[in-house]
């Protein structure tokens, strides 16, 4: 209860940011004539403030962190699609990304009023690992193709990708099947005989041929990355085996090394990592013009609607955090990243004040979702790991990834409500 | 509890690859960003494109201007890759690229004068920078081409100034952004500048350096006769001549481009005594007042035959037109090289604000030998096989070239230059696979010589 007025302050300061940033980004963009961002503010100010109420309303021992750090965020965000919109020729971006935030906390707060406990979805994880396989084989055999790769639902105008939630129903199965089954999957590993620890071997085997399964099929580098990534990780806090999670991380990387030479795209992709200025028209156009962008930014940056983020292709999505470190600097984009650290940090003290180990397992699987979705993509920016197309959490132009991330934000918070009463603080 | 001692092993773990990207945005933003800022194909550092000076042929008209915010080109696909372009998107190529540092405008005043100009004239626009191209024989040159892949180049022989390059098949800058994905791809290359750029073998041309060569080091003299049987045995493989010549004195091989000859001639230099040769003329060198132009690639074939079929212009041997007009022009001096330009002088209102050092002459070939050479080009088209290069009233003095490559029919060649007894231009020719040089380019190089002369 001692935390509500400083988060107060902060959710002021989040409004004071955004109010700011859209004057500054009005005025950056005079010359192309850009629309209004005062309707899209205001709403945007409506849903933050709504939210905060509502939620210290239904659920007030919930960790009041969460809402200022993912508006921030959001706004950060908001304010580059908004700036990228007239500049690629879409002006209502802005206005567009808008409603999916408001919708995104409307999201939040609808999951704040659901009744019952976060405990009760332990029982429905096998409903959660078959609807996610359903939606994941759903849009591989009917999605709708673009730029190759078959992630989409088409419904009219709105394109739904069912990644976003299916990663979401994947932490919930593990953190409720790894609970009840990992003292089974440690006992088998601790045969007296020395035997081989198959199950585990079988558990594991079972993550890794998914994650290369998405890859082969899929074609989608980052959401493979991701899911192993995730499990190994949620493996490991459930079971604690340091040795079988570094013999996974040495298959994973025989396994790329194998996706390497087998397949032309995965090549490509990191061929246009390594060096983007071998091909700087073709393969390596976006990564050089990204390394462009990154250097015109400089130290302190080019200013909000000052700079040319809108030469990255993809900038309002894929590339949204290189056009954050051109205009906003290099001080800019590493405020970011510890505003992501804060708000992982925040999931992991949620993790460890859980009153139970679900609570944990799951409050744990989602912080190290939102990191490691972040690394990924981050890393791909920077030149550190090759570029693949997933969502940076609450700044990239999309619904279906705006929604899926204020729902992971109600479900934590879910969890610290029940976390702060029973555990205390 | 341990599953929560594990959160913390995670959490941390996470926390520090966070590290990672904090330490390469500074790599990349800060330590780097200079670097990466100046490559060329970096179109950020294009200030606003509306303040870059012109690109103007020796007349002073148009040939690149800004024009909008845009970079317009009066002559559009006539100067297509030679100049390049400037976009936004792009970034620059072609001469465009090389003088950018030239045409930029003041955004920040790098010098006190262009501060001066800034703060009392508020002047803000790049210098102009007026090249050699005279645009009507460019036009000239390049209709030359309709219908043909290749190239054709005019060089001033007292100066050494390129006045037309023209390159086909060639790109509307107009639409350059809109055609950029098939343009990238196009198998016949329309990017490439074919006259500076493209490296072709120079079959039969290339015996006017293998003439001139085996002259000026005595291993072989002007009235020492060949005797052509029609084949002669090249190290490892038995060399095909186009007919049987029979005895011919050296003028008279040239003439009717005897291969037993040259062959036999590059025999006694040697690869590396034609490497050397080629050096002599500048082949192998940078030309810094051509940007972008390709150097030369002398014979790297270790195989018997490199020397015998070097000395006829084939092996690996690979030149571009422009270093064929340049020994070709050396010759026309009398054995005096010139180093090509194509960039005139920066101006600024009409005020040269720079212009290069003006050529510095040296001699590669004794006087009597380039005499020598010079009389047996003019034979070639008096009564040679560059008869159709011949103008009423003028005499022309040349040499064809039929180019055997990898890439299906010969490339067809002509250099040559007119009048014969007092040289002003030089010209080289290329039609890529157009077959023999004789019937296909030397018919060209009359039409181009009368033009040029009577420019």
């Amino acid at each position: 209860m001692s935390r509500r007025p400083s988060a107060f302050l902060l959710m002021a300061l989040v409004s004071a940011i955004l109010v700011l940033g859209a004057a500054l980004a009005q005025a950056g963009l005079s010359r192309l004539d850009p629309p209004s961002p005062w309707p899209s503010v205001g709403l945007l100010l409506g849903a933050f403030w709504a939210g905060w109420l509502l939620s210290h309303l239904r659920r007030p021992a919930g960790d009041s962190m969460l809402l200022p750090l993912s508006t921030l965020l959001c706004s950060v965000g908001w304010l580059e699609v908004y700036r990228l919109g007239p500049a690629i020729g879409s002006p209502a971006l802005g206005e567009r990304q808008a409603w999916w935030i408001a919708l995104g906390v409307l999201v939040f707060i609808l999951s704040l009023f659901v009744p019952g406990d976060y405990r009760a979805l332990e029982d429905y994880k096998y409903s959660c690992l078959l609807t996610g396989v359903f939606l994941q084989l759903a849009v591989m055999l009917f999605g709708t193709e673009i730029n190759g790769a078959r992630l989409w639902f088409e419904f009219g105008p709105v394109l739904f990708q069912p990644v976003e939630v299916v990663k979401i129903l994947l932490v919930v199965f593990l953190a409720a099947f790894l609970r009840q089954f990992r003292h089974w999957i440690r006992l088998s590993l601790l045969s007296p005989e020395g035997r081989l620890p198959r199950k585990a071997l079988l558990l594991l085997g079972l993550g890794w041929a998914c994650a290369e399964g998405v890859l082969v099929l899929q074609k989608d580098l980052g959401m493979a990355l991701l899911l192993f990534g995730l499990f190994l990780s949620m493996f490991f806090l459930s079971t604690g085996r340091r040795d079988l999670v570094a013999l996974s991380a040495v298959l994973a990387g025989v396994g790329s090394w194998v996706c390497y030479h087998l397949f032309g795209h995965v090549r490509v992709r990191v061929g246009a990592w390594l060096d983007p200025f071998a091909d700087p028209q073709g393969q390596g156009y976006q990564m050089s013009q990204a390394l462009y962008a990154l250097a015109s930014g400089g130290l302190d940056g080019s200013g909000l609607g000052m700079g040319r983020p809108f030469l990255v292709p993809e900038a309002y999505t894929d590339f949204i955090f290189v056009a954050l470190a051109e205009e906003w600097g290099m001080l800019g984009a590493v405020g970011v990243l510890m505003v992501y650290m804060m708000l992982v940090t925040r999931a992991f003290r949620i993790a460890l004040w859980a009153g139970d180990e679900f609570g944990t397992l799951l409050a744990a699987g989602l912080a190290t979702l939102v990191a490691w979705q972040t690394l990924i993509l981050v890393g791909g920016t920077v030149q550190l790991a090759p570029m693949t197309g997933i969502t940076l959490p609450f700044m990239s132009y999309g619904g279906s990834s705006m929604l899926a991330n204020f729902l992971l934000l109600g479900i934590l918070w879910r969890i610290s409500a029940v976390g702060e009463v029973s555990g205390g603080d | 509890m341990a599953i929560k001692a594990r959160v913390r092993v995670v959490a941390l773990f996470l926390l520090m690859l966070f590290l990672a990207p904090v330490v390469n945005l500074t790599r990349l933003q800060v330590l780097r960003s200079e670097e990466l800022s100046q490559r060329p194909d970096n179109s950020r550092t294009l200030e606003d494109l509306s303040l870059r000076g012109s690109l103007l042929d020796r007349t002073g008209q148009l040939l690149a201007q800004s024009r909008e915010g845009r970079r317009v080109y009066p002559l559009g696909p006539l100067t297509g890759p030679l100049l390049g372009y400037m976009t936004g998107r792009l970034g620059s190529a072609g001469l465009e690229a090389s003088l950018e540092a030239r045409t930029a405008g003041y955004a920040v005043p790098r010098t006190p004068k262009q501060a001066w100009n800034l703060v009392a004239r508020g002047e803000r626009r790049g210098d102009d920078v007026v090249l050699t191209l005279d645009r009507d024989l460019q036009k000239v040159a390049w209709d030359l081409l309709e219908g043909s892949r290749g190239a054709v180049l005019v060089l001033d022989i007292p100066t050494a100034e390129i006045l037309a390059v023209a390159s086909r098949p060639s790109f509307d800058p107009a639409t350059l952004e809109a055609d950029w994905e098939r343009l990238r791809v196009d198998p016949s290359a329309p990017l490439i500048e074919r006259g500076t750029q493209g490296l072709y073998p120079p079959g039969s041309t290339f015996k006017i350096l293998t003439m001139a060569g085996a002259l000026a080091d005595g291993r072989t003299a002007a009235d020492e006769v060949f005797a052509c049987t029609g084949s002669m045995d090249a190290g490892n493989f038995i060399l095909h001549d186009n007919a049987v010549h029979g005895p011919v004195r050296l003028e008279e091989a040239l003439v009717v481009s005897c291969n037993v000859t040259f062959a036999t001639l590059g025999q006694r230099l040697g690869v590396d005594g034609l490497r050397r040769w080629m050096d002599a003329f500048g082949l192998l060198e940078a030309m810094p007042l051509v940007p972008n132009a390709a150097e030369a690639r002398p014979v790297h074939s270790g195989a018997p035959s490199a020397a015998a079929e070097a000395g006829i212009g084939q092996a690996d041997l690979l030149v571009s037109p422009l270093a064929m007009a340049r020994v070709t022009a050396a010759v026309a001096r009398g054995g005096i090289d010139l180093e090509p330009r194509l960039v005139r002088a920066q101006t600024r209102r009409g005020q040269e604000t720079w212009r290069p050092a003006a050529p510095s002459a040296r001699r590669v070939l004794p006087q009597a030998v380039a005499e020598q050479v010079r009389r047996a080009m003019a034979a070639v088209v008096a009564r040679g096989t560059g008869g159709a290069a011949a103008l009423p009233g003028v005499a022309v003095a040349g040499k064809t070239g039929t180019a055997e490559n990898p890439h299906g029919a010969p490339h067809a060649w002509f250099v040559g230059y007119a009048p014969a007894r007092d040289p002003e231009v030089a010209v080289a020719i290329l039609l890529e696979n157009a077959g023999g040089g004789g019937a296909h380019a030397a018919p060209l190089a009359s039409r181009l010589l009368q033009q040029a002369l009577s420019r």
